[in-house]
């Protein structure tokens, strides 16, 4: 029984995700109240995670285990989707699908940071994946289905990798395939296994402006348990990684400054910020990758904060503090955090990895990064500057300012804010759990 | 008297070795009289809190401007008590950084919240309020946007603080780099016409600098085994001429785009010239400042090798740019960009006290920082005050100002005197210790820096006699006279000056016991001994005296280097 409290999270989301999907029954005043619920589902699982996730224990014969680790990502994915249900300015038409898709792809997350075999990971990361590709459905049927194409063709192409490395090992929990896997020398067919899926969930990573932050934090998460997992195998993607991570910091800083809309600009500074994460696998140990997870968290918070802050802004950025403060702040906080200006999450992730990356001595992706994040920064000046220096213009009338929404909105900017600050338990926790998946 | 004092002090004589003076303490009227705990963490989080109760300060219409101007303005002389105390109880004769905090923040990095001030950040920290005070002094004409204008200007300082404060490597690049996007936005949001470009090029140069100064980091983390970031672990690593001489030269880059140095120059003009007011006072006084005491604190203090290998290269970048900033500032035709070139001699004259690497020239340097920042802020000020009251920038134009504007007038004249660095300045001293140090051991930079000086005297007298006593023009339009608060931001830089330059020892009752001030030079000497000691020449081996108990004063200081004593005396 003791064990069971373990998946009290899971179990409030889904049930909020469940009747959420439900509430179109309900009368469109009671509607309204939807996000305000599902907000403290949220923070009721996010309570939970905290007071039961600090014990240890394994359910399913190992297919599911709470450790360090699944308490880090399930928590920064929870703190995600709370600053997503806040802060959206939900239509009472369609919230119940878009909350309720929400929280189904929170909980393909949380089964991805808790899978103890490669089945569960598989699982969670299509899971929310598939949610992302129909939340996308709402908006932009198109998008939604190239989007959906991608997902599935990569997520087979892991499947198949998956598959490959299981054969080889002989096992699907993913402890056992890692001290097998040790035992292996490096085969050609290893190899392609292992590149098979480390490639494919990058290619996942890549997806983020259409996925949205909750699948591309899956993907990211599942990406840092293989590379964990296949650590033996890493002179396979030794080159490739680096590669990725080069073109995604330059590229994304490149995009951003080039960018006539705010929105492609937050996209291109999310791309940056990936880049960095995906370097942090070219040193895949203990301290890579708690470096890797430390800014993926802080990625996590920006990537859901800064867009939303954006969403449904006619005008443009031009005079946004003026006409929604809070949007304003939470939009700046979260785009400075994701160019990896001090003192916010971004410059303390991105700085763990560079320290990470000197340790390895590879120096010349540190360079890159820097040049990418230096582009951002000059982007930033822009949107900055457009946000609050400069006029609305006669004709733009306030944005209405929901309770719910303000709060949320400043709850995105307050965490990027103070996550510098609280960089002493976050980061040994990230610490902790990269031990926890195996790493020494 | 005093001044004949001080040059009786730097004549050539024994050089103290040792980083503890002497074990003699300064009587001091009335000193010690508060103990603040984290009185530096106050110092660099007490505008974070103001400019975020700004920021949250409803505003309508404007109604409450004066409101947050008082707010920011008593935000910054609270600062300026709160270094005073520090200054005031600063250990003269403590060799070790006084006032430490140390946190730790993220072990497995090796990062830790450690700070600490020794006697040169505690002057700089004196001198940051008081240019913090004079910044908000000089935006009392902020008309639009007066919430948002506080709310950088502060977070700005406290960036600026923090990095004098620091003495983990991480903090200090943390602070270095957030003091960038305010300065930017300031600039970009309240300059002059061409305020756009100079934000931007303010950003490139400072982006390169960033990118130098953590690159040379992550380099010499890199090389210590990444162990920790802490200065003291880091200046006491044994490193490789090679590391020292690659992570010396980025540091040399980061710094040259903040002094700035002759080729990274490129910003200074645009960014004071177009800047407001407060902004323009603040980069020249302090922020600017901040890439010196960098160099300093990292390349000097901890890259000894490397500081050797580099000092012939930063001796000539230091002569050249003082002999490019006297030469730019003879060829334009706006008042503003004239006080922008003056404002880089300083940076100059810094970075060749670093070259020589001997005692003197380093306790020049370190005073430099501090007098240098003060001439640097009035003279950007005073000429963008003028350009404002007299409704032009351009040179052609303002002629025969000096009786429609006196005090202004007068104040431009001491700008001058203060940069070129005449006795009775502040800026006079440091300037005789760093030549008189420099010459020994770099005398090409020397002479070409001397040779910038009297090209900077000469176009300092011509402008000077131009704009003041020349033949108006009969077009020109009308000009005023400086405002109360004008007269009050100039004038403190002013008495500042002049107090360092006259009192530099402090006032002494009876010559014996010091009043509220030790001395700047006191202060400082605690702080550039340490610095300088691993630059002092080991000393020859004493001649057999037949005496048999040798005299204590002989072996106190051992050395034979030529230069002055660095005991704090006057």
């Amino acid at each position: 029984m003791r064990t069971l409290t373990l998946l009290g999270p899971e179990a409030v989301v889904v049930a909020a995700a469940v009747a959420s999907l439900l509430s179109p029954a309900l009368r469109p005043r009671q509607r309204a109240w939807l996000p305000a619920a599902a907000s403290l589902a949220v923070v009721l699982a996010l309570g939970l995670e905290l007071w039961f996730g600090a014990q240890v224990g394994t359910l399913f014969q190992g297919g599911f285990s709470q450790d360090r680790f699944a308490l880090y990502a399930k928590g920064a994915l929870l703190l995600t989707a709370l600053i997503i249900v806040a802060a959206t300015d939900w239509d009472p038409f369609t919230a119940p699908a878009g909350i309720g898709l929400t929280l189904l792809a929170t909980f393909g997350g949380m089964v991805a940071a808790s899978a103890g075999d490669l089945i569960g990971l598989w699982a969670g990361l299509e899971l929310a994946g598939l949610s992302a590709a129909v939340l996308l459905g709402r908006t932009d049927r198109l998008a939604a289905r190239q989007l959906l194409l991608a997902s599935v063709g990569l997520g087979g192409l892991v499947a198949v990798g998956m598959a490959l490395l299981a054969g080889s090992g002989g096992t699907t929990v993913l402890a056992d395939l890692r001290g097998q896997l040790f035992q292996h020398s490096l085969t050609l067919p290893l190899a392609l296994a292992a590149l098979l899926v480390v490639g494919a969930l990058t290619a996942r990573l890549a997806l983020a402006p259409w996925a949205g932050p909750l699948a591309t934090g899956t993907a990211g998460i599942v990406l840092l348990k293989m590379a964990a997992t296949t650590s033996a195998l890493s002179p396979s993607w030794a080159l490739y990684v680096p590669a990725v991570a080069a073109v995604a910091m330059v590229g994304g800083g490149l995009a951003a400054l080039a960018a006539r809309r705010p929105g492609p600009s937050l996209v291109g500074a999310g791309m940056v910020q990936l880049g960095w994460f995906l370097a942090s696998l070219a040193v895949p140990d203990r301290f890579g990758i708690a470096a890797g997870l430390f800014l993926l968290s802080a990625y996590l918070l920006a990537a859901a904060g800064g867009p939303i802050a954006l969403a449904a802004l006619p005008h443009g950025l031009a005079g946004l503090a003026e006409r929604g403060v809070g949007r304003a702040v939470a939009f700046t906080a979260c785009y400075l955090s994701l160019a990896g200006v001090p003192p916010l999450a971004g410059f303390f992730g991105q700085f763990a990895v560079a320290a990470e990356l000197a340790r390895a001595g590879l120096f010349w992706l540190i360079a890159l990064g820097v040049f990418g994040s230096a582009l951002l920064l000059f982007a930033a000046l822009r949107d900055v500057r457009l946000a609050f220096l400069t006029s609305p213009g006669e004709q733009v009338f306030a944005a209405p300012r929901d309770r719910l929404t303000f709060a949320g909105a400043l709850l995105a900017a307050a965490l990027v804010s103070v996550y510098g600050f609280l960089a002493l338990p976050v980061s040994s926790l990230a610490l902790q759990g990269a031990a926890a998946i195996g790493l020494r | 008297m005093r001044l004949a004092l001080f040059l009786v002090a730097v004549q050539p004589g024994p050089t103290l070795v040792s980083p503890t003076p002497s074990p003699t303490p300064v009587n001091t009227f009335a000193a010690n009289p508060f103990h603040v705990s984290f009185l530096l963490s106050t110092l660099i989080w007490l505008p974070v809190l103001a400019a975020l109760i700004i920021a949250a300060l409803p505003n309508p219409r404007g109604r409450n401007d004066r409101t947050i101007y008082l707010l920011a303005f008593w935000t910054n002389a609270s600062l300026a008590f709160l270094a005073l105390v520090a200054y005031n109880q600063a250990q003269l004769f403590s060799p070790s950084f006084q006032f430490e905090e140390l946190i730790r923040w993220v072990p497995w990095l090796g990062i830790s919240y450690h700070l600490g001030a020794d006697g040169i950040t505690i002057a700089m920290l004196l001198v940051g309020s008081l240019i913090g005070t004079v910044s908000v002094l000089a935006s009392a004409s902020i008309r639009e946007r007066v919430r948002e204008y506080f709310t950088l200007l502060l977070l700005l300082q406290a960036s600026i603080t923090g990095a004098l404060c620091a003495r983990d490597m991480f903090v200090f690049v943390l602070f270095w780099a957030a003091g960038l996007l305010p300065a930017a936005l300031l600039l970009a949001g309240w300059g002059g016409p061409r305020r756009h470009e100079a934000a931007i090029r303010f950003l490139a140069y400072g982006a390169v600098g960033t990118a130098a100064l953590l690159v040379a980091l992550l380099l010499v983390y890199a090389a210590t085994g990444g162990a920790s970031f802490d200065m003291n672990v880091l200046a006491n690593a044994a490193l490789t001429p090679r590391v020292q001489l690659i992570a010396g030269l980025a540091l040399v880059i980061a710094a040259a785009t903040r002094l700035p140095l002759v080729p990274f120059q490129g910003w200074v003009r645009d960014a004071l010239s177009e800047a407001p007011p407060g902004l323009a006072v603040m980069i020249a006084g302090i922020g600017m400042r901040l890439g010196g005491f960098m160099l300093l604190r990292l390349l000097i203090s901890g890259l000894h090798d490397g500081s050797r290998l580099l000092a012939p290269l930063l001796g000539a970048l230091a002569g050249i740019t003082i002999l490019y900033a006297a030469l730019a500032a003879f060829r334009n035709d706006d008042v503003r960009k004239f006080g922008a070139y003056l404002a880089i001699i300083p940076g100059g004259l810094f970075a060749l006290g670093l070259a020589g690497l001997t005692s003197i020239s380093l306790l020049g340097a370190a005073f430099g920082l501090i007098t240098g920042g003060l001439a640097a802020a009035l003279a950007v000020g005073v000429t963008a005050t003028i350009a404002e009251r007299a409704q032009s920038r351009s040179l052609s134009v303002l002629a025969g100002l000096a009786p429609r504007m006196p005090k202004l007038a007068w104040l431009l004249v001491l700008a001058g005197l203060a940069v070129i660095g005449v006795p009775g300045m502040a800026s006079f001293i440091s300037e005789v210790f760093t030549f008189l140090g420099v010459f020994y051991t770099q005398p090409a930079a020397a002479f070409l820096a001397g040779l910038g000086m009297a090209a900077a005297v000469a176009v300092v007298a011509f402008t000077v006699q131009r704009v003041l006593f020349g033949r108006p023009r009969p077009d020109s339009p009308g000009a005023s006279d400086a405002s109360l608060a004008e007269t009050w931001y100039l004038g403190l830089l002013v008495a500042a000056l002049l107090w360092f330059g006259i009192l530099p020892g402090g006032p002494k009752i009876g010559g014996q016991v010091t009043l509220f001030d030790e001395g700047i030079v006191n202060v400082l000497s605690n702080g550039s001994t340490d610095v300088a000691s691993p630059y002092v020449p080991p000393a020859p081996p004493a001649p057999p005296t037949p005496s048999p108990s040798p005299s204590p004063s002989t072996s106190a200081s051992p050395s034979a280097s030529p230069g002055p004593s660095l005991s704090p005396s006057p």
